[in-house]
């Protein structure tokens, strides 16, 4: 009796053995269907052990930096002056940390007569658009002045690119700005852009010499050659006005875009 | 047009280089296969051919490396197999054992997937699915009996190294000689190639992507258009297209504006050459190896037989162009009876540029090169609404507006959608669920059409014969006549603007693996909600395309599914594994056209 016990073990045990062999001959070059499923934690993407590597880095991180207009103003009717319009991004396909600046200053030295930076939060919140929120902070020559803002960026049916915002002040002042710009392809590297610009308050702030209604308005139409995608200078014109002051000055303008 | 007037430049410097001897150098790092006859060598006339024999086991090295070489008519780093671009050519036999051992020598991790072939998951060489890609300096074997034969191929699955040169040509002889009766046998490897860093690409794609489109519509189109279809029919035209925000020229993501096409990993300048004897009978086995590009496929004076789609067998049809998609591969039987040279022509669908080749009885002869054709457009039907009325415009774009708002997860609305069993395959033109895919996603198609039996963008009105997925019919018929027992719908989705590619909507990082139980017979219906094309590849398993051909439906293991269409798939899960179902466009799978498919036992899912 034990002989035959000790036999059945071993021939069961011998079975055992070899039923993996077995297995692998009949899965004819298939694996095994337990190792799908891994033992250890896996990674809920995949299905594969967690301590693997992505297949694809879908979400990685991009970043482009714009200098939109870097600009040499000759203007008829006010100094000639130098303009800087930049903003950049760095973030993933729907959040982004996203910066803007703009400046000018006169071409005679000094300065920068006027500048601001915006600090922003970007968020995409349908396939053509944006929804920013942050902080602007002015440096006027004085006084420095710090907004909330909210704004809209993205392209628009037609494909005009359009980027709005509004700005709240720390006083409560309610302003709005809107920027529209639209390249016309005259060949591929030679685009007309034409480009409006406003500014408008929701009331009267006379201690900064703003008044309620449209404040400046700027339309400019530049001609820009493509050497690259990433490097176009640019020759212009500028019609800019001061709603609040009533003056109005034509600028020939000559510049570089260029982003990376 | 300026870029393409600068690759001319290019070429015509390459031909005077070609002219003093100078290029010959450019030889030394190309395969054997690839190495043309020209070239004053003991290697003349068999070059480039497959050379097959008995039948063995195959046990091989191969070895991965960076390193600077001559490529395209310049200078460039790329990643070589054994010391070449492309990649060599394998050979396999069905029945017998593959052993292929990848050694990493470069400084980051590799991979290498062998195309086509139906093996254990663990040996598919998709890092972070299959297996954990391969270390520096660490080598990987991948073993396994081989179960088919027929053209595929191979290239790396990590990053982007597939663009830089890591892809080579693989064929299978077959245990049983095949119906097929042939001289001579030659790979056409077809593959795009950059000077530039494939990440930097993806950075600028991202930034701006119609950034490569150096081909868009300009005012002078528009006083053209003006002067011959009238003022009011053209500006209807734009608006229509500016409202939607898209552009007609949108054919290719990544153009000949820096891409050079090749083929057998030689710039068109040069060309790749192949001798015949005129009466014989040449097998042609084309494989589309490149990264991002289409090719249409002719050979001007001669009739093509299509023998093999994607490796496996089709019934003999006779054709004079093909469209071949990413990672699709086409096997034709020519048979040039005159005394003469014959130009493989392979343009990129863009017609931004093409790859060349030459078969000829002589070595240095040559036959005429055709003119790249008329780049196409895109037009209303491939955004998956009827022709150009304007009554379908406004209601794509009220379609448009409603996905501006709305959002959905992608799964959801495969179920919801028109995902109802069938009992046979329904190609029938079905209305687009509610919903966008949020906003990943442009457009949707609205009503997506089973455009099989239409040819390729580009050859719609050309006057030969153009290959239609509906012509090919499967040698063998149908062994699994289960009906499905459910239906997968996938609907390909993107964002150009943003440069975001997906399936539903979701891409791969915030998706979940697709389960399907061993065994289970299913239907995959791929809607492609885009106006481009995409090449779906599914790893480890064929599928059977439900082109109309009754029983005899044939293989594929990638798809090339035409914008705005719906193409519906059958497949048995019979291999076990997690497997790769992903957009074969290299840029597009990167940004996250990716899924999982996991194949297992109830059970094992049940514990998961």
């Amino acid at each position: 009796m034990p002989d035959a016990t000790l036999l059945y073990c071993n021939v069961a045990l011998i079975a055992a053995l070899c039923v993996p062999a077995f297995a692998a001959a009949d899965n004819h070059g298939r694996a095994s269907p337990n190792e799908v499923i891994p033992d250890a934690p896996y990674n809920p993407r995949s299905g594969a052990p967690a301590d693997w590597p992505e297949p694809v880095y879908d979400d990685a991180l991009f970043s482009q930096i714009l200098i939109d207009r870097l600009e040499y103003r000759d203007s008829a009717g006010a100094p000639n002056a130098w303009l800087w319009d930049a903003q950049g991004w760095i973030g993933s396909d729907e959040n982004r940390f996203w910066w803007k600046s703009e400046g000018e200053g006169p071409a005679n030295g000094g300065g920068p007569e006027s500048s601001d930076l915006q600090l922003l939060y970007s968020r995409m919140i349908s396939p053509f658009w944006n929804l920013q929120t942050g902080v602007r902070q002015a440096f006027n020559p004085d006084p420095d002045r710090r907004f909330a803002v909210v704004g809209f960026q993205g392209l628009a049916p037609l494909l005009l690119e359009v980027d709005t915002a509004l700005y709240i002040s720390e006083t409560g002042d309610v302003s709005i700005s809107g920027e529209f710009e639209y390249e016309i392809l005259l060949t591929q590297r030679l685009i007309l852009q034409p480009r409006l610009a406003l500014t408008a308050s929701l009331q009267d702030t006379p201690e900064n010499d703003i008044g309620r209604g449209i404040n400046s308005s700027e339309f400019g139409l530049r001609l820009r050659y493509e050497l690259m995608r990433e490097i176009g200078p640019y020759v212009g014109i500028s019609h800019a006005r001061d709603h609040d002051e009533s003056h109005s000055s034509t600028a020939l303008v000559v510049g570089l875009r260029a982003w990376y | 047009m300026k870029q393409r007037s600068m690759d001319g430049d290019r070429r015509r410097l390459l031909l005077a280089l070609a002219g003093t001897g100078v290029l010959a150098g450019l030889e030394a790092l190309l395969p054997g296969y690839a190495r043309g006859a020209a070239r004053p060598s003991h290697q003349a006339g068999v070059a480039a051919r497959v050379p097959g024999g008995v039948s063995r086991p195959v046990s091989l090295d191969l070895s991965v490396r960076r390193e600077r070489l001559a490529i395209a008519g310049g200078q460039a780093t790329g990643i070589t197999v054994n010391r070449s671009i492309p990649a060599p050519l394998i050979e396999l036999w069905e029945e017998q054992e593959a052993r292929l051992r990848v050694h990493n020598q470069l400084d980051e991790d590799t991979s290498i997937h062998w195309h086509g072939l139906l093996l254990p998951f663990q040996m598919d060489g998709v890092p972070g699915v299959s297996f954990p890609g391969i270390a520096p300096g660490m080598s990987f074997e991948a073993r396994f009996p081989v179960r088919q034969s027929g053209t595929y191929w191979y290239h790396s699955h990590s990053g982007m190294q597939e663009q830089i040169g890591l892809a080579g040509p693989l064929v299978v002889h077959p245990a049983e000689p095949l119906r097929v009766d042939i001289d001579r046998d030659y790979v056409i490897m077809l593959s795009d190639w950059t000077f530039e860093d494939p990440h930097r690409l993806m950075a600028r794609l991202k930034s701006l992507g119609d950034y490569y489109n150096v081909d868009q519509r300009t005012v002078g189109h528009f006083i053209e258009d003006v002067q011959q279809r009238g003022l009011t029919a053209t500006l209807g035209d734009r608006l229509a297209w500016n409202r939607m925000r898209m552009a007609p020229t949108d054919i290719a993501d990544v153009t000949g504006a820096t891409y050079s096409y090749l083929m057998n990993g030689r710039h068109p300048a040069v060309g790749w050459e192949g001798l015949f004897r005129p009466g014989e009978r040449i097998r042609l086995r084309v494989i589309n190896a490149s990264a991002m590009t289409y090719f249409n496929f002719r050979i001007p004076g001669l009739a093509m037989t299509v023998v093999g789609a994607d490796g496996q067998e089709v019934e003999p049809v006779e054709t004079d162009e093909f469209q071949l998609g990413v990672a699709e591969t086409l096997d034709v039987v020519v048979e040039p009876r005159s005394d003469s040279a014959y130009t493989l022509m392979a343009e990129s669908m863009d017609r931004s540029g093409y790859a060349l080749g030459t078969l000829t009885p002589r070595a240095g002869m040559r036959a005429v090169t055709p003119a790249l054709r008329e780049p196409p457009r895109r037009n209303m039907s491939d955004m998956g609404m009827d022709h150009q009325d304007m009554a379908g415009m406004s209601h794509a774009e009220a379609n448009q507006e409603a996905m501006d708002h709305g959002g959905t997860t992608g799964m959801d609305h495969g179920a919801g959608g028109h995902g109802a069993m069938a009992p046979a395959a329904e190609p029938t033109v079905t209305r687009h669920a509610p919903g966008g895919h949020g906003p990943g996603n442009i457009s949707v198609a609205e009503m997506p059409r089973d455009r099989l039996g239409e040819r390729g963008m580009g050859l719609e009105s050309v006057e030969h014969r153009v290959l239609t997925y509906s012509q090919l019919r499967n040698v063998v018929a149908m062994r699994d006549r289960r009906p499905p027992s459910r239906t997968i719908e996938l609907h390909l989705t993107g964002n150009m603007e943003r440069y975001m590619w997906s399936f539903d909507g979701v891409k791969y990082s915030d998706a979940e693996p697709i389960d399907i139980v061993l065994g289970e017979r299913i239907r995959l219906v791929l809607v492609n909600d885009t106006m481009m094309e995409h090449p779906i590849h599914l790893h480890g398993m064929f599928m059977e395309l439900e082109n109309g051909q009754g029983d005899r439906l044939p293989f594929k293991h990638t798809l090339s599914v035409l914008p705005a269409s719906r193409a519906s798939l059958l497949l048995t899960a019979d291999e076990p594994g997690r497997w790769a179902l992903h957009c074969h466009l290299l840029y597009h799978m990167d940004a996250g056209m990716f899924r999982v498919v996991r194949v297992a036992p109830t059970e094992a899912f049940a514990h998961a």
